[in-house]
């Protein structure tokens, strides 16, 4: 058995109205699994419930072959949550917060220096929490969530506050850890990193599954290629989109080429964020 | 093992946030205030103050440590933890209850109150009691106004009576009382041994309930 995560027809609600319904998926070691929606969807009450926080559900929600609402407290040595705001003794430096929190597992812990090392921040090691800018704090919380090298990771929003360089940093990280075989749960609104890191995306609305599929099946089965592009008529920028499906009975464009009028043309797939619009008919960023 | 590094790390927190700073400071204040009072007024400012000290400060350091880990989030990292809900408690109430104790006895000392043993262990449970209170109060309260405003009625509730006692008759009745049984074990010593299983009693009811309340602070952390 690898499958770490098997939800099966999980329902729950806060109030007496039903709202989290119907919800079925797995997952596997080795393998990242992409919930997106917009606020409000139900998101972090599903990872909630993953993680033992909520246990009066129904269905069944099997977590490292423990049924979560019948968890002891071993159940959390090996899961790491790398929550979307700092969740660090502010007053504490670095290195402080990551010895007290690794402290609190039994597991052999990895070591600390690498991982400040690997997200560019072993300087600030001895440093506190407080004087730390957004970025830093994201990191160092992302590093805590790895410490006691837990087989299950729940990443909620973990680029956000990043810039462009320590992103692709701490998504190679990410990428390393499915290699290692970890079982990976990430929400985001970044349809960019789901796209590049999901094996499998779940698109939430509502409390319900609308679309569960690997990113690339979404985007070739749903969405449809499109070319767009821009020329000079009466000394005025026009611009023209047409499906790439269809370019062969698009006269103005078969024209333009001919004439070597074009003055610019770019293919584009749709995004996750269209295939999103298009099933959902919500926004999701 | 678990258990110990949650203490230790309690510990630290509470030096890095100053509160043994301001217990220092508070040993100070009071020992000028205590050799300044006459003889005659010594013993029973003793009680007042080694009483006192678990009580109005120790509720109020304790609410402040977790409005902190709440507003920091860092409930949030224990909560995900294989740290249990006992044990979260029981390093609060050790690692205040450690440097409450350890200040009642520097007090109790400068006013020669006597039975030393016994308001050591009296004074670490008053300390549990009023520790519990904070985190009660602070499991239901995010702002710091807030929480200073619910703290009135405990401390009234708590605080005032056993001070009151040390002026009028005492009646055996009142001795239910956790704050007066508390004082009563520091001024009987031995003799007072029933009063201890009345405040132990008093920790224990209010351990059971402040539990709940903790327990649904992990529920409701945003995740
Ligand atoms: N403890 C609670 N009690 C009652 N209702 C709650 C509670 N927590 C969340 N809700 C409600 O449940 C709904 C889903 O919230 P949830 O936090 O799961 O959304 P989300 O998908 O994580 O959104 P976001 O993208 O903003 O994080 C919201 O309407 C929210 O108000
Ligand atoms: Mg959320």
């Amino acid at each position: 058995m690898d499958k770490m995560i098997t939800v099966n027809n999980l329902a729950f609600s806060y109030t007496k109205r039903p709202f989290v319904e119907d919800i079925s998926f797995e997952v596997g070691k080795g393998e990242i699994f992409g919930l997106l929606g917009p606020s409000g969807a139900g998101k972090s009450t599903i990872q909630k419930i993953l993680v033992g926080l909520i246990r009066n559900y129904d269905g069944s929600v099997i977590v490292d072959g423990v049924e979560s609402k019948k968890h002891t407290n071993a159940f959390y040595q090996n899961i790491g949550v790398d929550f979307e705001f700092p969740s660090l003794y502010e007053k504490l430096t670095a290195k402080q917060n990551l010895e007290f929190f690794g402290s609190l597992y039994s597991n052999p812990l990895r070591d600390w220096k690498e991982l400040l090392e690997e997200v560019g921040m072993l300087e600030a090691a001895d440093k506190k929490v407080s004087g730390f800018s957004k970025g830093m704090k994201s990191r160092l919380n992302f590093v805590k969530a790895l410490l006691h090298n837990p087989q299950i990771l729940f990443l909620d929003e973990p680029t956000s506050g990043l810039d462009p360089t320590n992103a692709r940093i701490m998504k190679n990280m990410i990428l390393k850890e499915r290699e290692k075989g970890k079982c990976i749960i990430l929400t985001t609104h970044n349809m960019e990193d789901a796209t590049e890191l999901c094996d499998e995306v779940a698109f939430i609305v509502d409390g319900h599954i609308k679309a569960k599929d690997t990113p690339h099946n979404l985007i070739m089965s749903r969405g449809a290629a499109r070319v767009t592009y821009s020329y000079l008529e009466n000394g005025k920028e026009q611009n023209r989109t047409t499906l790439l499906s269809e370019t062969g009975s698009d006269e103005i464009l078969h024209s333009l080429l001919r004439t070597n009028q074009l003055r610019s043309i770019h293919s584009s797939e749709p995004t996750l964020n269209d295939i999103f619009m298009e099933v959902t008919g919500r926004s999701l960023v | 093992m678990r258990f110990l590094h949650l203490l230790k790390g309690d510990m630290k927190f509470q030096f890095r946030y100053g509160i043994y700073f301001i217990y220092a400071i508070i040993l100070i204040v009071y020992g000028v205030a205590i050799h300044m009072v006459p003889e005659a007024w010594k013993y029973r400012l003793g009680l007042i103050l080694v009483y006192s000290d678990p009580a109005a400060l120790g509720m109020f350091f304790m609410g402040a440590l977790i409005l902190l880990e709440k507003s920091e989030r860092a409930l949030n990292s224990i909560a995900i933890s294989p740290v249990t809900v006992d044990e979260y408690i029981l390093s609060k109430l050790g690692s205040l209850g450690l440097i409450s104790t350890l200040v009642a006895e520097i007090i109790a000392l400068q006013c020669e109150l006597g039975n030393y043993i016994w308001l050591g262990i009296s004074v670490f449970f008053a300390s549990c009691l009023f520790s519990l209170l904070g985190l009660l109060v602070g499991s239901l309260i995010s702002g710091l106004n807030q929480f200073v405003i619910a703290t009135v009625p405990c401390e009234i509730l708590f605080l005032l009576p056993p001070i009151v006692y040390l002026f009028i008759t005492p009646q055996k009745w009142m001795g239910m009382h956790p704050g007066i049984a508390s004082v009563e074990v520091v001024m009987q010593g031995m003799g007072g041994v029933a009063n201890l299983w009345i405040l132990l009693l008093w920790v224990i009811l209010l351990y059971v309930v402040t539990r709940s309340f903790v327990k649904n602070m992990f529920i409701r952390i945003a995740i």
